[in-house]
């Protein structure tokens, strides 16, 4: 038994080595490329579509709903970054009930990988939104004496994204492999399911936690002394996650 | 525990990729058909809300229309009931003055021909009552009454005055012919003529005739002039004085009708 899928190795050239991680993310991919593919290459804007359609017009609908309540803005910029980080994390853990599929998200590689990617996005959507004085001027509010204390935080939250991700869906997939051995009957079936749950909500978690960080990084803080009801609704979520 | 470099680089990378590859294959579209749809329905809703706007403005103005064809109506009831009163009363009025009319009419020609029946019922009876005097006179009648006859003829030539008996006289000139009922006998003709000569003259030229439409009585005739006294005289002033008495009632009742 192996705890994580990058120990699995399947092909090695130089330093260039295939893993279950990479085969798996890429099986991952190509499914979801592959459905997102067939779906949309007949869509209809009538009132009557088709089940697929529907399912995936209510997947981005609520991606959307939810990006738009977490950061108060426009969807558009944020949904292919937080959809996607959404639909892999979540396609990956579903899949986990299938034998022989090990989620990529129960490698702490493929965590920190989408934790670097949130890192590195949330500068570039701050920047992009705010310019690059606004946002670099956070990091010495409301005192440049928590200038480190800021980036320590930045970074520990990264850190945090990957652990979390990768100790829960691994946790999950080893406590499944364990008591599969102990009691092969009836309590993994169980264990698979709430599988199932805990790796949705994994993947809700990393998701809007990666909208928190985005939000708090393209919206202005207000750090005056002012009483926390006077704080404008858009600040509000990025004041209370830090 | 261990992070693999390689692996992260990678998944790195796969993830980057498979943000554009959603982003192409999957955001991109979704949201644009989504997009279509709400672009659709708001069309859609806002065509709705138009027509309904229009519709009710339409149906506003039926409405209108209906309450102003209701009145409309209304005033033509109204109209034609009183044109159909006036008409009615026009065409009353007429019929009664055609009735009334007709009624004085048949009520005329009734009294007219109750009138002409009665005068024609008074005529036939005086007109039988006649005959059957005339008819019992005409049976009871013989020559002796009419030799009896003449005196009464004689009396009536002798009432005369001078200038009409000398016109008679000029008028026997040309003949005289008497008419009697019953043939005379030679000595009554004998005897007749004696009597009128000496009233009218001499050189006349006497002719006896017998005419039994002459009931009872002696008839002089001359040219131009005739000098009679029968019985039929007297039966025609009997009629006519019968005549008058029963018409006298008869006019009395017509008036009392009228």
């Amino acid at each position: 038994m192996t705890i994580s899928p990058d120990q699995t190795v399947f092909f090695t050239f130089g330093f260039i080595h295939i893993n279950a991680t990479l085969l798996f993310t890429w099986l991952v991919m190509a499914l979801l490329v592959l459905l997102a593919r067939w779906v949309t290459r007949c869509l209809t804007d009538d009132a009557t579509l088709s089940s697929w359609q529907n399912l995936l017009e209510v997947l981005v609908e609520g991606i959307q709903q939810q990006i738009r309540d977490v950061t108060h803005q426009e969807p558009a910029p944020y949904l292919p970054f937080v959809g996607t980080l959404f639909i892999f994390i979540a396609t990956s853990n579903l899949l986990a009930i299938v034998p022989g599929f090990e989620p990529p998200t129960g490698s702490l590689s493929t965590a920190s990988a989408l934790a670097l990617c949130v890192f590195v996005a949330v500068p570039l959507y701050g920047i992009q939104r705010r310019g690059w004085r606004a946002y670099l001027k956070d990091y010495v509010e409301p005192t440049p004496i928590l200038l480190p204390l800021n980036i320590i935080g930045e970074l520990s939250r990264t850190l945090a994204l990957a652990v979390r991700l990768y100790g829960n869906v691994m946790s999950g997939a080893v406590v499944g492999a364990i008591l599969l051995i102990i009691t092969p009957l009836l309590f993994p079936v169980l264990m698979h399911a709430l599988e199932l749950l805990t790796g949705i909500i994994q993947a809700y978690i990393f998701a809007v936690l990666a909208m928190v960080y985005l939000a708090a990084a393209t919206t202005a803080h207000d750090v005056s002394p002012h009483p926390p009801d006077t704080a404008t609704s858009q600040g509000e979520g990025g004041v209370n996650e830090r | 525990m261990q992070i693999d470099g390689f692996t992260v680089v990678a998944q790195l990378i796969n993830f980057l990729v498979l943000v554009w590859l959603l982003k192409r294959f999957l955001y991109g579209p979704i949201v644009q058909a989504m997009t279509a749809r709400q672009q659709k329905i708001a069309a859609t809703l806002n065509e709705a809300r138009q027509k309904a706007e229009q519709a009710e403005v339409e149906a506003q103005k039926y409405r209108t229309q209906c309450l102003e064809l209701d009145a409309q109506r209304e005033a033509w009831l109204e109209q034609a009931q009183q044109e159909i009163a006036t008409q009615r009363e026009e065409w009353l009025t007429q019929v009664r003055c055609e009735i009334d009319a007709q009624r004085e009419a048949w009520l005329a020609a009734w009294q007219r021909e109750r009138t002409e029946n009665r005068h024609a019922l008074q005529q036939e009876a005086t007109r039988r009552l006649t005959d059957a005097v005339r008819h019992a006179l005409r049976e009871l009648a013989d020559a002796d009454l009419e030799q009896r006859m003449l005196e009464p003829l004689l009396t009536q030539l002798r009432a005369l005055d001078a200038s009409e008996r000398a016109t008679l006289a000029q008028a026997a000139l040309g003949g005289c012919t008497i008419s009697t009922a019953f043939p005379l006998d030679i000595a009554l003709q004998q005897r007749c003529q004696t009597a009128l000569s000496e009233q009218l003259g001499t050189g006349i030229t006497w002719t006896f005739h017998q005419d039994p439409k002459v009931a009872c009585g002696i008839i002089l005739e001359m040219p131009g002039h005739r000098l009679a006294w029968t019985l039929d005289s007297y039966l025609d002033g009997f009629s006519d004085a019968l005549a008058k008495t029963l018409r006298l009632p008869a006019a009395h009742a017509s008036d009392s009708v009228i």
